[in-house]
């Protein structure tokens, strides 16, 4: 009995230390309408962001929190509770799909963007497009010189993101496809200091999204196609995935209110100041 | 000799982790250790002066985990090494506890899943080669919400982990999974079962999950295994077990049976050879930090055997204090009736256990 006493004694001490932690938020009281929380892909980051900011100054009632961590994350918060909306650079797996179920989610998703990398070279570059294979050959360090490709005999400048970006996400996903990185490669940190690299390098050759071409430097066809919105939206060019959003069952309440802004006009807008492409 | 081959365990540990690390694909190293403080009174028959208890410290588990995953090359390793230490184990005492355990290594999870094959990829199905999960009933999906083990587990059903090739898939639109698997069938520690047996034969699992709508789920799992003793009549091991579980909102839980059979010819009338198990579970989120679990269990090893049961009922508190430590507090009863246990244990009818536990992860 004694011990006994002992035990409950620490116990309650280790229950006392733990108590600042305690947020009595019972999920079965109504939750605050006002209030919703987004996590995920760091490539949907922005946009979510942007969007969140914008949503907000429109409802002023709504406090929408949004943070990264990746999709998978994202989508974990969405199983086990703790997020109201999964931000997905992916579709969502299909063992996810299983998982969510298991624990009463019924995840579904909702595309709010697209994302759609153009490969640029500078202006006084005479090549004018690239297969995938060509590109997967520069970057991977088995073309060096743009005479291999038809250009003229320069070296050639790799120009990538660096390897935590979403963009570079991508570009490993569709054009390395497994390969390593050149390893002399120059790692920016944005869009913008590859746009501005490659404007100034004459046998620089970069990738930037959609939102970040300008005419300080040239964007090659690939695969035959021109880089744009409208052939991203049709589905011919190749560098671009939709980027999605993931409810519990079909948007409601707030989130279905944020979700319908940002697939609005405004919120499309918003999309396209980001960097990516809009869905119509 | 322990401490030797457990330090050499570390400088391959620490070797790995560095080549790991520097490796071109993506490597990761993660993983949780239980520190755990149990209080137990050992029931004496209606009312005795306990036998014997225990008021211990222990960390019964310290997993650290590395996966080095190529995603453009199809393939991811997982390495489970397991640090384990039980109630005794400390050597404190020249007479120890039995079974106790001080600071033993092993390799729990040793395997690389192979997920471009051909045809297997285009089906959404990875091939598993080595040391992996055992997918029967609860085994492989229980996450400890409560500190006991699973049900199969914890009366040596079957293992819970073993060495085999799994094909591990999932069906199509999202309605389920499966997986299929031949093991060594001795498990990476032996179970009662295989204790008695000769075990080089291999066993084979097959499960099977379906979940036709968000929320509900039921699982169909059989194992079977045989001996090459060909002296003794044993001839083979079959287990099943379904599991029938839901969640909705803030609730989840399951209900499992299963039973298991031993295939001999036993005196006339003494055994049967069949076991039977329930196992229960309901967990409720209070809060995004509280959540309460209970747990309650009847294992019946032999229907012919009158008085073998054991049954196990458990209520738990977690405390999710922040998002890598959670702390576990629970009561535990099992109600064991004695006569399968040793000399030993006898009279033990009724276990308490208080037990408290910090999982801290990374």
């Amino acid at each position: 009995m004694k011990n006994i006493n002992k035990f409950i004694g620490a116990a309650a001490v280790v229950l006392m230390l733990a108590a600042p932690a305690f947020a009595w938020n019972f999920p079965w009281a109504q939750k605050a309408a006002n209030k919703l929380s987004t996590q995920g892909s760091t490539t949907v980051l922005p946009i979510a962001q942007a969007e969140a900011e914008a949503f907000m100054k429109l409802n002023k009632e709504a406090d929408v929190t949004v943070s990264g961590g990746g999709s998978g994350v994202g989508i974990a918060a969405l199983i086990d509770g703790s997020a109201d909306i999964a931000n997905s650079s992916r579709p969502i797996k299909a063992k996810e799909i299983v998982l969510a179920k298991t624990k009463g989610v019924n995840p579904v998703g909702t595309i709010i963007a697209n994302d759609g990398i153009a490969v640029i070279v500078n202006n006084g570059n005479k090549v004018m497009e690239l297969s995938l294979e060509q590109l997967k050959s520069i970057y991977s360090g088995e073309i060096t010189k743009w005479s291999q490709i038809g250009g003229t005999g320069d070296a050639i400048v790799v120009v990538s993101r660096d390897s935590a970006s979403g963009t570079f996400e991508v570009f490993n996903e569709l054009v390395l496809k497994g390969a390593k990185l050149r390893t002399d490669s120059l790692m920016m940190a944005s869009n913008k200091e590859i746009a501005g690299t490659v404007a100034k390098t004459p046998g620089a050759i970069g990738y930037v999204g959609l939102g970040y071409l300008s005419s300080d430097s040239k964007a090659l066809k690939v695969a035959g196609v021109v880089p744009s919105d409208a052939t991203v939206l049709n589905g011919t060019y190749k560098l671009a995935r939709p980027l999605f959003m993931y409810t519990n069952g079909e948007p409601q309440g707030l989130a279905k209110d944020l979700i319908d802004f940002i697939v609005s006009a405004d919120g499309q807008k918003t999309v396209k100041e980001t960097g990516f492409v809009a869905i119509k | 000799m322990k401490k030797a081959i457990g330090s050499g365990l570390v400088l391959v540990f620490m070797f790995s982790f560095f080549a790991v690390v520097f490796a071109e694909p993506v490597s990761t190293f993660y993983g949780y250790q239980w520190l755990r403080y149990d209080y137990q009174v050992y029931g004496g028959s209606y009312g005795a002066v306990p036998a014997k208890s225990n008021n211990t410290f222990s960390i019964p588990r310290t997993y650290l985990r590395f996966k080095v995953a190529d995603e453009a090359a199809g393939y991811e390793g997982n390495l489970t090494i397991d640090i384990n230490n039980s109630n005794g184990g400390q050597g404190v005492t020249t007479t120890g506890v039995a079974g106790a355990i001080d600071w033993a290594s092993w390799v729990k999870n040793g395997s690389v899943d192979f997920k471009k094959i051909p045809f297997l990829s285009d089906i959404d199905t990875v091939l598993r080669v080595g040391q992996q999960g055992v997918y029967f009933g609860a085994v492989d999906t229980w996450q400890y919400p409560v500190i006991e083990k699973a049900m199969e587990d914890k009366n040596g059903v079957v293992s819970s982990a073993d060495q085999g090739i799994a094909l591990i898939g999932k069906i199509p639109a999202g309605y389920g999974a499966y997986e299929l698997g031949v093991y060594n069938g001795t498990g990476y520690k032996t179970t009662a079962f295989d204790a008695a047996q000769n075990i080089t034969e291999k066993a084979y699992v097959g499960s099977l999950l379906f979940t036709p709508i968000a929320g509900i789920y039921v699982r169909g799992s059989f194992l079977h295994k045989s001996t090459n003793n060909i002296a003794s009549s044993e001839a083979a091991y079959n287990a099943t077990a379904i599991v029938l579980g839901g969640a909705t909102g803030p609730i989840e839980g399951f209900v499992e049976y299963l039973t298991d059979n031993i295939s001999k010819n036993y005196a006339a009338g003494s055994r049967s050879g069949v076991a039977v198990g329930v196992s229960g579970y309901l967990g409720v989120k209070l809060s995004d930090v509280v959540s309460v679990h209970l747990r309650a269990d009847t294992y019946n090893p032999d229907t012919r055997v009158i008085n073998d049961e054991v049954n196990t009922f458990i209520a738990g508190v977690n405390l999710k204090l922040t998002g890598v430590t959670l702390l576990q507090i629970n009561y535990q009863l099992d109600k064991n009736v004695h006569t399968l246990h040793g000399a030993a244990d006898n009279n033990k009818t009724n276990n308490n256990q208080l037990l408290t536990q910090l999982v801290w992860s990374w």
